[in-house]
Formats: structure tokens, C-alpha cells, sequence
């Protein structure tokens, strides 16, 4: 059906161009072009973040504005995904663009401040080891069961008899959140959450961390350790995509719920979701979230 | 059946190119062209994704993203959690490195040790990294020891921070066996066990200058008080006795008159201060001398420290300045209080009106009859037009646009108020050095002594030269200033160490943590 009114539509057109149909045709007239929203520094909103998330900030702050990366960081706060969602709470931020929220964030966004989150992209949650452990790759249950200390050396799972030392991160974390979100799911941490002596992966033997994808590769914030596969795929951009890694948790972009209409941060969020946002989005080496 | 939209919309191009209209052409240009653009994004993402509202793009200065780069070496492979003594390192420095949350669940820097020629020497595993620093009579004086703080948490999940000392240079360093390391005029004061008074001082080289394990009379101390030790002056460190009073002690553990025939013990003293420390015995203040002698025997009811040559005493409810001689400088009977600064008295009156004497000559502060406002440099005086200073020093200085005279840096820099409420950096010229928003803050490099000018706008800290150009950006702010031309820093990825042009000498991924 779709096809015949193509087909017809495209007759249309070749007979009018031709002037077969009419000699003076009456003219429609033609729709008003939708006004383009420009953004100014003046207007362009406050955007915060997880950390892998910056260099999407930077880039869409850099379009929007005609600016280089390096002059729109001042418009920018990334590093804290916990604090990025506080501050959207509390009216200090316009934007957030950060892995999705722990559940006990996400109820105080339903409850306290109602907040409109959407998901622009996906990543894979991953996990990384020293170059020198032999282990190339976890279950997903292998995984839970070193996290809550069912499995305690690494000889458990194929490894050298080595006893693991299992890093985690602070609950602000957005792969924290992931974590708890895709692994845990309810279960408790054996090793502390992130402490003083604890929350930095310390690159030794039997050390084990994790991560997002993004961060840990692309960024190369994790460049000096061995990224491991989980159920014998290796995280990608492509296995992310299709879904094969079995680990996959959403970037979001959130906004207040109250925002108006036509505020440039609703705006920009409609944009990160719309055709041209999420082809920027591919652009930059994320994962579309559609 | 996406591909046909794109087919019939560049058909349709075709036949709108052929001349055929300007109409045509318009129509092109706004909305076919879109059109094919938006066909060609649902083409790769689904039918389904909408278009979203329209917005201008400038993508002309875009570039790609380049992730972070180390500008490192390390001093091995592998971890390095411990710092090895060296005489090989030259200067070491903290580094931001790595963050942490504390038991209130902020965010905090951990930092880690590299030499001035960037090879890490000690890995991210310290809460703090100071290096050393007490007040003395003649200002801030800088130690070449470095307090390191460490979160050491013990089975129960309880923790603590425990410090240890390292050289400068990295040659010596303590192990983290100290609840508190407190500078002073000797070295640094480390104390194990405050309720057992155990302590240790370190000199700059890393030596024992003294232990308390060696104090003969440790057992007379009162229990806890061997934190008063880091109040030390001439060499002299005061002590409490058990029995509720005070005395001297010196590093070799000797204490000041025991084997005189002057009195040892007293009901309380201050600090020596300019080679004087107050006393009191049977409720009267006298000041004795560093051999333990009474340099002014005056039977006060009240005695201040010397400063500037001067100290404020009271006697039968009448305050005087002397100096060091006990010559009665001025007194004040209607005076409700008296205090000398470094530099000047205020005496204050019981009807709230103050006057301001200079010291060490006593003489009466006065410009132009106007109101007077004291600073660290001199007295100042606001003017229709800007603000007028008279230096203790000698000559006068004038800040146009000025309101208020808020800092004095010591090396010629000045910070004002405008009339318009924002700050400014003034030179002894009148002439802006920098100005803007935010907090603004005097500080020395802690190698070279130079005068650098720190600014903190809405948490963001950038130092400034003394001749008002941006030296470092991102910087961390801290009490110090750079060491030796070279500041940490931090963004959102990175830390390091900036050099003072801006550009990093020393820098390393940091991982968030996020």
C-alpha cells in the first residue's frame, strides 16, 4: 500500500514538473518551516554527568555552541554521577548525562523531584584484571560470586591460587549503579563499598575492577589492565549494540519533569533523543540508545 | 521500503534541478534536503526514533575526542604503596591522584608522591600529603618535611588516619605510627600515644631531636598534655605538670630552673615570645628570660605576649604597653581593652570609640582625621575616590576605586574592594593586576618564596603571577601555594602537576571512580 502511494506520489510530481496535469496549477501553500532553536552561551543549560559520558557533553556543547571542546568545559561538570542527579533534584543543574540512576536514586526522582529520564545510549558493564592474571574471561554468576565472596581466590575460577581482591566503587558510581543494577540485584558486597584504603583498583595480581565500556576503553581509562570477557564475549561497541554482551546498562539524559516546553534544556534532551541527536550520538563512538 | 523514500526524494531533486522553478528550488533547499537528511537517519536507527526538534548545529569546531595521556614514569612495575627512602629522588611533590569517599560520603583526593622530574615514586595511597609548616615570630617558616596522612582501617571496619614524615628529598621516612604530627619550631612533633605522652620530634634530616621516652620527668606530665610540647619558643616547649601547673622543657628533656634557685614551677605561663615568656606565680604575671632569669619583674595582674617589641600588661586595673626593658610605654586607665598586633595596640574605650597606637614608638595613628582601619602593612583610610594607606614602613599608598583595603601580601600586591562591590589585585601603583569575581588569596611559593595570587570562583581555583598573568588553571585549592614553580591540579580526568605557563609537567589519568 505504502509503496502505491510512492509510486503515485512520485507520478504526481513528474506530471506536474511537466506540466501535463495543469497548465496553471494551483499553488499549495507551503507549510512554515519549523524555527531552528539556537543555543547561546546565555541559554545553553547547566549539564552534568558521569565521566564517561564528557566527551559526548563536550561535543554536543561544542555544535550547539560553535565552539571547541576545550572552550565549553567551564559549561560542564562531569565525574559524579550521584552528585549530577542531586543537583538536578535540587535545581542546580539543567541537564544530566549519566548512567542510569541506583534504584534509590531513581525512587527519590519519582517521589521528591520528579524528573523525565530518557535513555540515549547503551554500554556494556565490564570488568578488568592485571595483565599478568591468567583469567581471560567470568560468568556472570562467577562474577556475582566473587563480589560476594562466595569465591575468594582465583583458582576458583580457573585462575592462579591467588586470593582475589575485588574492587568496588562508591555509591554515587554510575558503574556502581550498573553494577548493582545488572549483577548484584539485591545481593550484598563481601569486600566494603569504596573506603579510603579501597576504592582505587590498584592494578596488583589478583586485583579485579569494573567499569563502563566506554570508560575503560575507548577512553582508555583503563588501558594499562586487561579487560575480560564475560560468558566468552568481548565487550564492543558492536556486541553492545546487538546485545550479545551480556552486561548492558543505558546512558540516560534527565531533566526536570517541570521543565518547560520550550526550555533549552527539554529541547536539548528532545534533541538527544530525536534522529539527528542519536546519529550525533553514534558519531562520537557512543552506542545509540534506538 | 526506507530506501524508496530517499529514491523519490532525489527523483524529485532531479526534475526540481532542471530549471524548472525557483519555487522548486526553494522547496528544495527547505524541505527536501532535511527531508532526505532525517530518511537517512531513520534509515540507520528505525522508523521509529523521532525526528526531534529542529536545532543549530555548528559542527565547524568540533575535533575528535582525544582521550587523556600520561606524562609519567614510574619508579618500578607494580604498585607502589610504600615510599622507599633515597637520597637518588631530588625534590618529591604530592600529586592529586586517585579519590575516595570519607565516612560522611564526600568525595576526596588521595595523592601520591612524584619527583620534580616526573617519575612517581609513591602511588595515590595518601589522604594527605602537607609539607610541614609553623608560625613564628617572624612569620610562616616552611620545614623540609613532609606530613603524610593514611585512612587505616582496622578489622572492625573502624578506621583512622595515621601519619608518618618523609624528607623533602625522599631521603628518611617514618612509618605511619602517629596520631598527630604537629610542627614546631624543632622539627615535627609526632605523637603515638597522647595518653602516655609518647612522642617524637624529627628534625629536617630525618634525626630524633628528641623522644619523650627519654624525658626524665615524662611520668610529673599530666596525662595528654604532650600536644603543648609544639608551643615552643627559643628552644624552650611548655609543659603541664600533673599537679595543674606549668613549666618549660628543651628537647634535651631539661627543664628550665629545676636545678636554679629561681622557681621551676608556676601557676601558668604563655609561650616565650621575642625571648620573653609570661609567668605567674601567686596570682602576679612577670616574664623571665630563655636562662630562666627574671627579664621584667612587674607583679602583674595581667601579662600579654611581646609582640613588635611591646606587651600589654594590667595592674590594679590599669592597662599599659611596655617593652622589653619594662619601660612604661603608655597607660590606658579608661581603657576596657587593650591588644597589641604585630605592628600596632588598638585600645578600645567603654563608650566602643578605638584608638590606634604604633608600635614599638607608642606614637598615635592618625590620617587626615578620618576613621582608621588597620592592616598587616599599615592604616588606611577611605576617601572619597578610592582608598588612602599610610605604611608602617614609611610613605603612603593610594587605590583608586577602592572601598575597602581587604589583604596585604607583603611583596607589594594589594587586595581591594571596588565601589562597585567586586575585587580587585592592586600594585602599590594603583594599577589593577587582576580583578573578578570570587575569593582572592596572597600565596607563596613555598620553595622560592614568591607571591602568587589565588582565585576561587564557584569552585573553580586558578593562580595568577604577581604581575596579573594566568600561571595555572584547574589548580587544587590549598593553604600553599606552588613548590617551586610546580602546583597540582585536576580535572575532570586527569591530575598532576602544572608548571607555572600553564602546561602540564606531570600528569595521569585519574580514574573518577564514577
Amino acid at each position: 500500500m505504502k509503496k502505491c502511494v510512492l509510486i503515485f506520489m512520485s507520478l504526481v510530481f513528474l506530471l506536474s514538473g511537466c506540466g501535463i496535469i495543469a497548465e496553471k496549477p494551483e499553488v499549495t501553500p507551503a507549510p512554515e518551516a519549523e524555527s531552528q532553536f539556537v543555543f547561546t552561551r546565555e541559554n545553553f543549560p547547566v549539564v552534568e554527568g558521569g565521566a564517561a559520558l564528557e566527551p559526548l557533553a563536550e561535543s554536543v556543547a561544542s555544535v550547539m555552541l560553535g565552539e571547541s571542546r576545550e572552550s565549553v568545559a567551564d559549561l560542564l561538570d562531569f565525574g559524579n554521577t550521584g552528585q549530577s542527579y542531586e543537583n538536578l533534584m535540587a535545581g542546580r543543574c539543567g541537564l544530566v548525562l549519566a548512567a542510569e540512576p541506583s534504584q534509590a536514586v531513581m525512587e527519590l526522582m519519582v517521589s521528591d523531584s520528579p524528573c523525565a529520564l530518557a535513555p540515549i545510549a547503551r554500554d556494556g558493564l565490564v570488568f578488568f584484571v592485571s595483565q599478568s592474571n591468567p583469567v581471560d574471561n567470568l560468568t556472570v554468576d562467577e562474577i556475582l560470586k566473587i563480589y560476594t565472596g562466595k569465591y575468594d581466590s582465583w583458582s576458583d575460577v580457573s585462575g592462579d591460587d591467588v586470593p582475589i581482591k575485588a574492587f568496588t566503587r562508591g555509591e554515587w558510581s554510575g558503574s556502581r549503579a550498573a553494577m548493582d543494577n545488572l549483577v548484584m540485584s539485591g545481593a550484598e558486597f563481601a569486600a566494603p563499598a569504596a573506603d579510603a584504603s579501597e576504592s582505587v583498583f590498584d592494578g596488583s595480581e589478583g586485583a579485579i575492577g569494573y567499569s563502563l565500556y566506554h570508560y575503560a576503553d575507548i577512553m582508555r581509562m583503563a588501558g594499562d589492565y586487561k579487560i575480560l570477557t564475560v560468558e566468552g564475549v568481548r565487550p564492543s561497541n558492536e556486541t553492545i549494540a546487538s546485545g550479545e554482551y551480556p552486561l548492558v546498562a543505558n546512558y540516560c539524559a534527565a531533566i526536570s519533569a517541570e521543565a518547560e516546553e520550550d526550555s533549552p534544556e527539554r529541547i536539548l534532551w528532545a534533541w538527544l533523543q530525536g534522529a539527528e541527536g542519536q546519529k550525533f550520538v553514534a558519531l562520537q563512538g557512543y552506542v545509540p540508545a534506538q | 521500503m526506507k530506501k524508496i523514500i530517499p529514491i523519490f526524494l532525489m527523483l524529485c531533486l532531479t526534475l526540481t534541478g532542471c530549471g524548472l522553478s525557483q519555487q522548486a528550488r526553494t522547496v528544495n533547499e527547505k524541505y527536501i534536503a532535511p527531508a532526505i537528511e532525517a530518511a537517512q537517519s531513520r534509515e540507520d536507527y528505525g522508523s521509529e526514533t523521532p525526528d526531534g526538534p529542529k536545532v543549530l548545529t555548528d559542527k565547524s569546531a568540533l575535533t575528535e575526542y582525544e582521550p587523556p595521556a600520561n606524562v609519567s614514569t614510574r619508579l618500578s612495575d607494580g604498585p607502589l604503596s610504600q615510599l622507599s627512602p633515597s637520597g637518588d629522588y631530588g625534590r618529591l611533590l604530592p600529586y592529586p591522584g586517585a579519590y575516595y569517599e570519607d565516612g560522611d560520603g564526600n568525595r576526596r583526593g588521595k595523592y601520591g608522591l612524584v619527583t620534580d622530574t616526573s617519575v612517581i615514586v609513591l602511588d595515590p595511597v595518601l589522604t594527605s600529603a602537607d609539607l610541614a609548616c609553623y608560625a613564628s615570630d617572624s612569620g610562616d617558616v616552611w620545614l623540609d618535611i613532609y606530613i603524610l596522612g593514611r585512612y587505616v582501617e582496622n578489622e572492625d571496619g573502624s578506621g583512622a588516619t595515621l601519619y608518618a614524615l618523609a624528607g623533602r628529598d625522599g631521603s628518611w621516612v617514618t612509618g605511619f605510627d602517629y596520631t598527630q604530627a604537629l610542627p614546631m619550631e624543632l622539627g615535627v612533633l609526632c605523637i603515638s600515644d597522647i595518653d602516655k605522652n609518647a612522642a617524637v620530634c624529627y628534625g629536617e634530616d630525618g634525626t630524633v631531636v628528641f623522644d619523650t621516652a627519654n624525658f626524665s620527668g615524662l611520668g610529673q606530665l599530666a596525662p595528654g598534655s604532650i600536644g603543648s610540647l609544639a608551643e615552643c619558643s627559643g628552644g624552650y616547649m611548655r609543659i603541664c605538670y600533673a599537679n595543674g601547673q606549668y613549666g618549660f622543657i628543651n628537647k634535651d628533656g631539661a627543664i628550665l630552673n629545676k636545678y636554679a634557685e629561681l622557681p621551676s614551677y608556676f601557676e601558668d605561663v604563655r609561650p616565650f615570645s621575642e625571648g620573653r615568656a609570661a609567668v605567674c606565680l601567686y596570682g602576679k604575671w612577670n616574664y623571665i628570660s630563655t636562662d630562666g632569669s627574671y627579664a621584667i619583674y612587674g607583679l602583674f595582674d595581667e601579662a600579654g605576649d611581646f609582640t613588635n617589641g611591646v606587651a600589654v600588661v594590667e595592674k590594679s586595673g590599669v592597662k599599659s604597653v611596655i617593652n622589653a626593658d619594662q619601660v612604661v610605654l603608655a597607660e590606658f586607665p579608661e581603657a576596657e581593652t587593650v591588644t597589641a598586633y604585630d605592628g600596632w595596640v588598638t585600645v578600645r574605650n567603654a563608650d566602643g570609640t578605638e584608638k590606634y597606637y604604633l608600635t614599638p614608638s607608642m606614637t598615635e595613628a592618625n590620617l587626615y582625621d578620618k576613621a582608621l582601619n588597620m592592616s598587616a602593612e599599615g592604616y588606611w583610610v577611605v576617601g572619597e575616590h578610592g582608598v588612602r594607606m599610610r605604611r608602617f614602613a614609611g610613605g603612603e599608598l593610594y587605590f583608586s576605586g577602592a572601598s575597602a583595603l581587604d589583604d596585604c601580601s607583603g611583596a607589594g600586591l594589594y587586595l581591594v574592594t571596588l565601589t562597585d562591590g567586586s575585587r580587585a589585585v592592586m600594585d602599590e601603583y594603583s594599577r589593577v593586576v587582576v580583578t573578578g569575581e570570587g575569593d582572592f588569596r596572597f600565596v607563596p611559593d613555598t620553595d622560592t618564596g614568591e607571591t602568587y595570587i589565588l582565585n576561587v570562583t564557584d569552585g573553580e581555583a586558578n593562580l595568577y603571577t604577581a604581575s596579573g598573568t594566568l600561571a595555572a588553571e584547574g589548580i587544587l585549592p590549598r593553604d600553599a601555594g606552588p613548590d617551586g614553580g610546580l602546583i597540582p591540579c585536576a580535572d575532570d580526568l586527569t591530575a598532576g602537576l602544572k608548571n607555572m605557563r600553564n602546561s602540564w609537567m606531570f600528569r595521569i589519568k585519574v580514574d573518577a571512580g564514577d
